[in-house]
């Protein structure tokens, strides 16, 4: 707590301290060195200490010192970079931390408990660790500590300081145990606990601009005030000690020095490790509401005050005093955790862009009561709600604040790694990703959506989470990459393939939770999305002018190891499967990327562009968008008129590569021709449903998937209707309907219907030979497997020619193969033909020809396909070319 | 902390003693680790592994502490975390011992093995909840079927165990429930052969034979094959202990429509009793010939048809609710006309589907009646030219379960 009101007193000295004071109480007054508690005994287990220190100003360097080693006497603590270690101190802390808790009101069995648990942890847990050696070393150093407590409490003060001159720019790992978030911020609202220790010193104003407070606590003393739960932008914390399970620890850049910036959020139940790379580095907490080490029921009712302890974290004192108030009066679980983790989101958004907490905080006030009032407090998803943000908040103009979020999206490259509270949980990765990412429009996402498959297994939950997320999601991308200015988004794409090739690197778990990390840290910082920062990204040397220069390429190839911006101006280019990692100069940033599928698809219209060079053509675009990872409308743009493209020469295999992508990218509510594709993603399913046969019920039932899945305002579509009523004709062995439709495609559906033409085609001549005793006339025939045109489907095509061409298509309007013939005659020999070819017997009768079903039974047959030639171009057919080659060989 | 230190005693002398079934008891979710790891959770505290490690044999102390973290993770609501922690921890750990020895020997770990299986199939489905809640990839259920398939192999392998054998049965059941919620109906059927080469079927208790006869006959059902899905789901309802009715229903959601496509109507009270109104209007459809009730009816619970995965065997009834009509037309034109009785002129069908609200061009209506005798709904022929529909002298209207309900062209 004390920790937390010197942030504020550092950010607004004048404000916070007044807060602090006022809502503190009495234990502001203990002075800045006071004594902490003697060793542990039965009367001091409640009593936290901290033992704070402000920062030296010479701690200010940005150089990178190792950490000092604490007190003579003392153990080092272990290096930080031991990942086992700084874990078992975080438990061990916590573990007191919750005695501390339990010890407002039973002070001398929960030391006693104390005790016994530090001997049966000695006894045991030296032979689990695989650092056997450091445990037993650690456990002396703990022992020590509480021997020589008093010594050491004092001492800490100094050490401390020294400690945080030397830690400056490491990045290294945040803890923060649920518990200690909740006991820290219990104490104040609770008046049955011991007076606290606090430092109350003011730390010294303008010390980076910014003050960093640091708080060096340890062992079991520092129980209970567990220090900053937020450290304001421009300090530099670094729980140095291993044994001080504290807060975030986050890195500094060490281009910025203006600004070094760092979040340190509360309630981190992670363990996150930063390893210090030569970039500037930071590490995000996410504040969340999921803690690994929550004890659900704490005695003592402090429940509530977890909520309030969360809302003060984050909030300024007012509204932290307020809250803590208010749930000590109201029995527990007065807010519900995810509304304090939002809480926590909307002041570290508010922070980094320089809004005074006492607005947010009002704002906030005011906001809750209205929420209270309307009895939404338990029914809204904080989770996903949006960051409130006073009206018009000052300074988020000028420069200094966007310098100070963007430093934020830099490098991180924690590893995560088990600790003994279980194992750090992709879960809480991902519930962290989703916080940042529901909250902050500018995220990107380049996540693909889970397919959650149809399960027809339980039908009770009718609703899966992500079909009814998809909307959802879909508020906080439109914004998207768009929103960002063009050069940003270069940045932000080389932030990304930077930490791609990073991951890639790693490989396997690290490289996993580094990416989302990464994402996290991203997505989750720049609030509302208008601080929009990579800018500073490449730290001081960053300076607007340096937008695709030589320079700014140079840094970044020397900071990110050479990372891909799009700098190739051209408008042609071919595809070559990359096997390395991109060259800038071969990739086209968005714009020209647009010029060249705007070339590409008048070429493609004027039929300038063969089928060979545009699928070429595509997939360059198509890399391109891939490894600058645009997801956005233009991409969607290349891979509509991609698959369009396809479809219309017929080549499935590309067209379901486009689709699958398109999917994806609809999932993400991207803007695009959703009801045409969305169709043909039916059709597509459904032809490959009828022909699969009897191992059809995989397909049959993603096909089911699908439909159920349609939007509902899209369901009303022309395109939809279509393919709805297709399906259903190839299920229920319609014929008749099926050419119907096929005559009515809108679009490019025939293309697709094709696959399936032939078969019901066959299906349709064998029903009609089994039924029928006399002999049918062909034209009949014709018209019902749709090889001659239907007299009253004359006007479909009429519709359709409306000029232009899809983008991507050659055509203004596709036949297919089965089209039907454009007259009656034609059509009826043309079926006649057909029907020789599958064994049917047809006589002329009279002037017209007929089908003799009686004499075709039992001799009809599927003849074997004329060797297709699968690129289309007759002059490369193989056989062609083996015969030209022999002609030219004899000539 | 008594009670952890008298559970792992407990559990120590119950692995001592080689008791399977207690050990199990002890290892369940519901045991008394419940409590014990929501002391820890919430006293924050981390699993005592120095304490176990102390106190239980090699392997198990590492398995009972991921245990006891699954059930503290469980407690603080991390399913993920805690489902990894059985599994990986736990689940794999014991696989691994009954893949290990083939013989008899690690015949009393079965108990655990199928404690376990059952367990991470629960643990499984509520993780991938949470995930796919969170928007991550939900992959634990796939995960778990990986685990379960080392369990199967572990048991169903085993060289001089019967009782190992007919273990496996158990598993299997859990399998076909995560195969299913996965759709990955493929894999269900290597396991089911395994069952029916070993002859393991027998053996096994009702309750797994009704689950495996339950998954086997929706199998059948996607393949087309009514009858044996009729046999298998006729039995899974017949031997559905009656206590538990959901059971009973889930039966009846696929029995119901198999046996309308062979030609057997559910009776209004089985409906009614079992909760299945979304059937009273199709049974109606199918027993009246009423084809526009049918699609209006599929049309209106097309969502829940398709989340149960019927929709596609209902809509199958089409063509039987068409027969019934046009058996109906047939009896009502032999009245009006006997001496042409064989002979329903196709006008007279189309009028009584517009009676029914349904238009169907010319065309579409010959191809319905080419596919009712093509797929031997009505015996008889149709005169295309003349429109009409000549109807065998004898049993003209055959039972339907003799009709071809497979697509004949996919059966050849």
């Amino acid at each position: 707590m004390s920790a937390y009101y010197q942030q504020q007193g550092a950010h607004y000295p004048l404000s916070g301290q007044a807060a602090y004071q006022q809502h503190a109480g009495p234990q502001v007054s203990a002075p800045p060195e006071a004594p902490p508690p003697p060793p542990p005994g039965p009367s001091d287990a409640g009593k936290p200490a901290i033992n704070d220190a402000p920062p030296l100003p010479g701690s200010s360097s940005s150089e990178a010192v190792p950490p000092l080693p604490c007190q003579g006497e003392v153990p080092p603590p272990p290096p930080p970079s031991h990942p086992g270690l700084q874990n078992n101190s975080v438990q061990n802390a916590a573990v007191s931390a919750t005695g501390t808790a339990s010890g407002g009101g039973d002070a001398t069995a929960t030391a006693a408990s104390h005790d016994a648990y530090a001997q049966w942890y000695a006894r045991n847990y030296s032979s689990y660790y695989s650092y056997p050696g450091y445990e037993q070393q650690w456990y002396a150093y703990w022992q020590q500590q509480q021997q020589q407590a008093d010594a050491y409490a004092y001492a800490s003060a100094t050490s401390s300081q020294q400690q945080q001159a030397g830690i400056l720019n490491e990045p290294s790992v945040s803890v923060l145990p649920r518990d200690e978030a909740r006991d820290k911020l219990v104490h104040p609202s609770s008046t049955s606990s011991p007076p606290h220790t606090y430092n109350a010193q003011p730390p010294p104003s303008g010390l980076y601009g910014q003050l960093p407070v640091h708080r060096a606590s340890h062992g079991r003393f520092r129980t209970g005030a567990t220090g900053p739960n937020t450290v304001p932008i421009g300090s530099r914390v670094h729980v140095n000690d291993a044994t001080s399970a504290s807060a975030s620890v986050a890195g500094v850049p060490s281009g910025s020095k203006q600004h070094p910036a760092i979040v340190i959020r509360p309630q981190v139940p992670l363990v996150k490790r930063a390893v210090s790379v030569a970039t500037p580095s930071y590490i995000s907490v996410d504040s969340s509401s999921n803690p690994v080490t929550a004890s659900s029921t704490p005695p003592h009712g402090q429940n509530p005050a977890v909520a309030a302890a969360v809302a003060a974290g984050a909030a300024g004192a007012m509204a932290a005093a307020k809250a803590a108030q208010a749930s000590s009066t109201q029995g527990s679980s007065q807010w519900p955790p995810s509304f304090t983790a939002w809480v926590t989101r909307c002041f570290n958004t508010a922070r980094l862009q320089n809004i005074p907490d006492s607005r947010l905080s009002q704002k906030l006030m005011a906001y809750l009561e209205q929420v209270k009032t309307d009895g939404k407090l338990w029914t809204t998803d904080w989770d996903t709600h949006p960051i409130m943000l006073p009206d018009n908040p000052a300074g988020q103009q000028d420069r200094g604040s966007e310098a100070v979020s963007t430093v934020l999206a830099l490098d991180v490259t924690p590893v995560r790694k088990r600790s003994r509270w279980g194992a750090v949980s992709e879960a809480r990765l991902d519930h962290d990703r989703r916080h940042s990412h529901d909250q902050h429009p500018s995220s990107i996402e380049y996540r693909k959506r889970p397919h959650v498959p149809d399960s027809d297994e339980d039908d009770q939950n009718g609703e899966r989470g992500s079909d009814s997320a998809t909307p959802k999601q879909s508020l906080h991308h439109v914004g998207g990459v768009q929103s960002l200015s063009n050069r940003r988004r270069k940045k932000l794409i080389q932030m990304e393939q930077h930490q791609q090739q990073q991951s890639g690197r790693r490989g396997g778990k690290g490289a996993l939770s580094l990416e989302e990390l990464r994402r996290q840290a991203r997505a989750g910082r720049f609030g509302n999305g208008r601080a929009a920062g990579i800018v500073a990204g490449v730290g001081v040397h960053d300076d607007d002018s340096s937008g695709m220069d030589m320079s700014d390429e140079e840094v970044a190839e020397r900071r990110f190891d050479g990372l891909v911006v799009g700098t190739c101006q051209n408008l042609e280019k071919s595809y070559f499967r990359l096997t390395s990692k991109p060259d800038p100069a071969t990739v086209r940033p968005e714009p020209v990327l647009e010029r060249a599928l705007e070339r590409l698809v008048s070429l493609i219209a004027h039929g300038e562009a063969s089928f060979f060079y545009s699928l070429d053509q595509f997939k360059g675009m198509r890399q391109d968008c891939t490894v600058q990872h645009l997801r956005n409308g233009l991409a969607v743009r290349v891979y509509e008129a991609h698959a369009r493209s396809s479809l219309e020469y017929g080549d499935t295999a590309e067209f379901n590569q486009c689709q699958a992508r398109l999917a994806h990218l609809y999932a993400d509510a991207q803007p695009g021709c959703v009801a045409e594709f969305t169709a043909y993603r039916v059709l597509y399913e459904t032809v490959h449903c009828a022909t699969a046969g009897r191992r059809g019920g995989g397909m049959a039932k993603s096909l089911m998937h699908t439909i159920r899945n349609i939007p509902r305002e899209l369901s009303g579509s022309e395109e939809i209707r279509h393919a709805l009523q297709v399906r259903e004709a190839v299920m229920t062995y319609n014929y008749a309907a099926f050419f119907r439709l096929y005559a009515s495609a809108p679009h490019l559906g025939r293309a697709i219907m094709d696959v399936v033409a032939e078969a019901m085609r066959f299906a349709g001549l064998n029903a009609f030979v089994k039924a029928c005793d006399l002999p049918l006339p062909v034209s009949e025939m014709a018209l019902l497997l749709g090889f001659a045109p239907r007299p009253s489907s004359c006007h479909e095509d009429a519709k359709e020619g409306d000029g232009k061409p899809l983008p991507g298509c050659m055509r203004v309007h596709l036949d297919g193969e089965a089209a039907a013939a454009s007259s009656m005659e034609e059509g009826v020999a043309e079926c006649s033909a057909w029907l020789r070819d599958h064994g049917a017997v047809v006589i002329e009768k009279g002037s017209e020809p007929v089908l003799d079903t009686k004499a075709s039974r039992g001799k009809l047959f599927v003849p074997e396909v004329s060797a297709k030639v699968t690129h289309g171009d007759e002059n490369l057919s193989v056989n062609d070319f083996l015969s030209q080659a022999q002609r030219n060989f004899a000539g | 902390m008594a009670q952890l230190s008298g559970y792992v005693h407990e559990l120590a002398s119950a692995l001592k003693r080689k008791d399977g079934q207690r050990a199990a008891e002890l290892l369940s979710t519901t045991s008394s680790a419940g409590l014990i790891a929501h002391q820890l959770a919430s006293a924050g505290r981390p699993v005592p592994t120095g304490q176990l490690s102390a106190q239980l044999p090699e392997p198990w102390s590492d398995m009972v502490t991921a245990f006891l973290r699954c059930l503290v993770g469980q407690h603080n609501g991390e399913r993920a975390v805690a489902c990894k922690e059985f599994r990986e921890g736990y689940a794999a750990s014991l696989a691994s011992m009954l893949n290990a020895d083939k013989g008899t020997e690690s015949e009393w770990l079965i108990p655990l093995a199928l404690g376990a299986a059952a367990t991470l199939k629960v643990l499984s489905s509520m993780a991938d909840e949470e995930l796919a809640r969170k928007g991550a990839p939900a992959n634990q259920l796939s995960e778990c079927a990986i685990s379960l398939q080392n369990f199967f192999r572990g048991l169903a392998t085993s060289k001089s165990s019967q009782a190992k054998k007919d273990a496996s049965v158990a598993v299997v059941c859990v399998m076909m429930k995560v195969y299913f919620k996965l759709n990955a109906i493929n894999n269900c059927k290597q396991p089911l052969q395994q069952i029916e080469l070993n002859r393991l079927f027998d053996n096994a208790k009702e309750a797994h034979k009704v689950t495996l006869r339950y998954y086997t006959g929706r199998l059948a059902a996607y393949d087309e094959d009514f009858l044996k899905a009729d046999e298998h789901l006729t039995y899974a309802f017949e031997h559905c202990v009656t206590t538990s009715p959901n059971n009973i229903r889930r039966v009846l959601r696929y029995l119901i429509p198999v046996k309308m496509l062979l030609g057997v109507l559910p009776s209004e009270g089985l409906l009614r009793q079992y909760g299945l109104p979304e059937y009273e209007p199709i049974r109606r459809a199918v027993k009246e010939g009423n084809l526009g009730l049918l699609l209006s009816s599929l049309e209106s619970n097309q969502v829940r048809f398709i989340q149960s995965g019927t929709f596609l065997l209902l809509e199958r009834l089409q063509l039987v609710v068409v027969r019934r009509l046009f058996r109906k037309v047939a009896l009502v034109h032999a009245q009006m006309n006997p001496a042409k009785a064989h002979q329903v002129p196709l006008a007279l069908f189309e009028a009584a589907l517009q009676l029914q609200g349904i238009e169907k061009d010319p065309l579409e209506l010959q191809c319905l009646m080419a596919n009712l005798i093509f797929r031997k709904y009505i015996k008889g022929y149709l005169a295309y030219k003349s429109r009409v529909v000549v109807l065998a002298k004898t049993d003209a209207f055959p039972i339907l379960s003799a009709v071809q309900l497979a697509d004949p062209l996919a059966a050849t």
